[in-house]
């Protein structure tokens, strides 16, 4: 080979090789810097998992796509996949646990110091439907209206559900869409422990069916939103019916070929499968 | 390079080779010489447009890749400090600049001048240092004590004591002093906000951070001195910022007859001379805490003290470059002071720019000419305050201090946490320990 090619393969690899190694290769700074939040779960590493763990190279794949890592990473608790939850506390139910009713200018500081903890009592509903691990990322209290305390809280988690090969994916792009998910009858579910896993569940069983479709699908979201019963409800419902009611939306994610998907289409697959028929 | 002796030898003497061997070879010396390689001696250079075409297309290709992802990868913040270094050139009048790239100094913030020490607010232009003042500086440190603290019983009625007809109203107002002064001193109300703030960064985001944090109620200080002359002086000492000790340091021949003391914290003053009598408002115990354009609206007794935005503050040159941001917040500045000055000018006659040194931060103020000869400084250390009560007062050696507020702080939280600090962040929750 003349000296003139091996300089010029010289010049490539000495080019290219810092690029290809900062970039696409493991080190990744953009995912380092960008993903301090994540948390991997001891139980991620327990032998009798429902899926498999991350291979070696799927995980060096999942490091070179920043943008796919918190979604599709198995193994660890990310922001990208929460379980959004919130309960509405009256004043005398925060201390029903004992302690006396400090002075009202204590009360937010109360209210707010107890939601992480009240809160992630729902991990159990997690940890029993969804998830292998789960752990509150973000609480916040407010008073509403009515003088009572309103707590919302992210709870991370890591799936119980195989998750898919984003991997073999070609033209891959996210695609992410939200569907209320529906009960039974008119009347919203009692916000109970029952409901909540019940609609967790539901939520996975669409998410296991669009996996069949794309080859991937990861539970990102699912939101409760809790309301009050109108006293006007309560008056044709049966004497102590339990006037708080939740539902649910849930957001799924895959990993799909933009060749053959569009946000649109994939909508329209979610709605299809949400409500069948 | 190409016209290297070496090749031109060795072609001649080729050429003279191939004449005695009877041909015909002649090198052609007017011909334009032909463009050959270094390394391949006498070879024609071939100029290979497509090869460094690809080689020129390959690196600006790997470059703007590599540039794009690096760039990426940095901080939002360093990659905003870069943008702003590379955009500002230096300039600071704000001319043809997004607001963006308008950076505060030392001396300018967004919200007006800041006067570190040794530096001296006055009311010239000119610079003055602490050295043209005073002798024998001792600034206040974290670890000085300070003598008898007597409390100010704070005015329960929105006034202030009458001003008298030869007495002269000047003062200072500010944000921020810049000295230390070792004390706590805090309401029950400010203990249960300051807890509630440091839970919340806990409860949003950052669990693993300290809830102890973050302490109420550590106060600054700040020099006065005072030259000016003219008249008995009534001096009114406002602030928006944390408490204030206000250490006045009196030249000869200066008469002051009253010291009226306006905080949004518990804040005292030291040094007062004999005779000068001193009150003192807080603000909060006649306005709420201030929100967002709750100030915008004249209101009864609106005595937190606003500063008038000028001309030079860097928000004012972000405003007009174009910083909706910076155009809400001088307005609610404005209006803000139009509404202390209502208040201001009823009470004390006079107008609430009248006499007044202003600043964001300051160390030390000057009130009056700057004095022929420095006089001796009065430091902070060891001297008897007046200082507003409040609920809780913590004095002491700075581990003391920090030990008693931090009991304080962990008293309140364990209590509303029900007994247990660890239940503010609860341990992840496991399908296996089910």
């Amino acid at each position: 080979m003349k000296r003139g090619h091996i300089s010029f393969i010289v010049f490539l690899v000495i080019l290219f090789g810092p690029v290809i190694a900062l970039n696409f290769g493991g080190f990744n700074i953009s995912t380092v810097l960008s993903e301090r939040a994540t948390a991997t779960s001891s139980a991620s590493l327990m032998p009798n998992l429902m899926r498999d763990q991350a291979t070696p190279d799927q995980s060096a794949w999942l490091n070179a796509q920043p943008e796919l890592r918190g979604i599709f990473n198995p193994d660890e608790r990310t922001p990208a996949r929460a379980i959004t939850i919130e309960e509405i506390v009256s004043t005398e139910d925060l201390f029903l646990d004992g302690g006396a009713i400090p002075q009202n200018s204590l009360i937010a500081l109360y209210a707010a110091a107890r939601a992480p903890a009240r809160l992630s009592g729902y991990c159990t509903e997690v940890i029993a439907t969804v998830g292998l691990s789960c752990d509150v990322i973000h609480a916040e209290t407010h008073q509403n209206g009515k003088g009572d305390w309103v707590m919302t809280g992210q709870l991370a988690f890591v799936p119980a559900a195989d998750l898919g090969d984003p991997a073999v994916v070609t033209n891959g792009q996210i695609f992410s869409t939200t569907a209320l998910l529906p009960y039974p009858g008119d009347l919203r579910p009692e916000n109970a422990t029952a409901s909540r896993a019940g609609m967790l569940t539901q939520a996975q069983d669409v998410c296991d069916t669009l996996r069949q479709q794309f080859g991937n699908c990861v539970l990102t979201n699912v939101t409760f939103e809790v309301s009050e019963l109108w006293i006007t409800d309560l008056e044709v419902l049966p004497a102590g019916t339990n006037p708080m009611r939740v539902e649910a939306t849930a957001e799924f994610t895959v990993y799909a070929d933009e060749m053959t998907t569009d946000q649109n289409s994939f909508a329209e697959q979610v709605a299809a499968v949400v409500n069948p028929g | 390079m190409t016209d290297d002796r070496r090749q031109q030898d060795f072609a001649e003497r080729l050429s003279r080779i191939s004449q005695e061997r009877g041909g015909s070879v002649t090198p052609d010396q007017d011909k334009p010489k032909k463009d050959i390689s270094d390394f391949n001696y006498n070879m024609p250079r071939e100029s290979h447009p497509i090869r460094n075409g690809v080689i020129w297309l390959l690196f600006l290709a790997t470059v703007g890749t590599g540039g794009y992802y690096g760039w990426n990868a940095l901080p939002q913040d360093v990659r905003y400090s870069l943008t702003s270094l590379a955009t500002s050139g230096g300039g600071l009048n704000g001319s043809g600049m997004s607001p963006e790239a308008i950076p505060e100094t030392q001396t300018m913030s967004d919200q007006g001048p800041v006067f570190a020490s040794p530096r001296v607010a006055h009311a010239g232009s000119d610079s003055l240092a602490l050295g043209d003042i005073v002798t024998g500086a001792s600034l206040p440190t974290n670890d000085m004590t300070f003598g008898t603290i007597t409390p100010i019983i704070r005015n329960e009625r929105c006034e202030l004591r009458t001003v008298g007809s030869a007495e002269k109203v000047t003062g200072v107002r500010i944000e921020n002093a810049l000295l230390s002064a070792p004390l706590y001193a805090f309401s029950d109300q400010q203990l249960a906000d300051q807890m509630l703030e440091n839970v919340e960064t806990v409860t949003k985001g950052a669990f693993e951070s300290d809830p102890l944090a973050g302490l109420a109620g550590e106060k600054t200080s700040l020099d006065v001195f005072v030259t000016d002359t003219s008249a008995p002086l009534y001096l009114v000492l406002q602030n928006m910022g944390p408490g204030v000790i206000w250490n006045l340091q009196v030249a000869p021949n200066v008469q002051i007859a009253h010291v009226a003391i306006i905080g949004s914290d518990f804040s005292g003053v030291t040094n007062l001379p004999t005779d000068t009598t001193v009150e003192a408002l807080l603000v909060g115990d006649f306005i709420a805490p201030h929100q967002y354009g709750a100030d915008d609206v004249a209101r009864s007794c609106m005595i937190r003290p606003w500063r008038m935005p000028q001309a030079d503050w860097i928000g004012s040159l972000k405003s007009e470059a174009g910083s909706l941001v910076f155009q809400n917040q001088l307005y609610s500045y404005t209006k803000g002071f139009e509404a202390y000055n209502r208040w201001f000018t009823a009470t004390l006659g006079v107008d609430a720019a009248t006499n007044m040194i202003t600043a964001r931060d300051a160390a030390h103020v000057l009130l009056g000419p700057a004095p022929e000869a420095p006089f001796a400084y009065s430091t902070l250390a060891d001297q008897d305050v007046q200082l507003m009560e409040a609920e809780h007062l913590i004095t002491g050696t700075p581990a003391e201090r920090v030990a008693a507020a931090q009991r304080l702080h962990r008293d309140l939280l364990t209590a509303a946490l029900g007994g247990d600090l660890a239940a503010l962040n609860p341990p992840a929750m496991e399908r296996n320990s089910q």
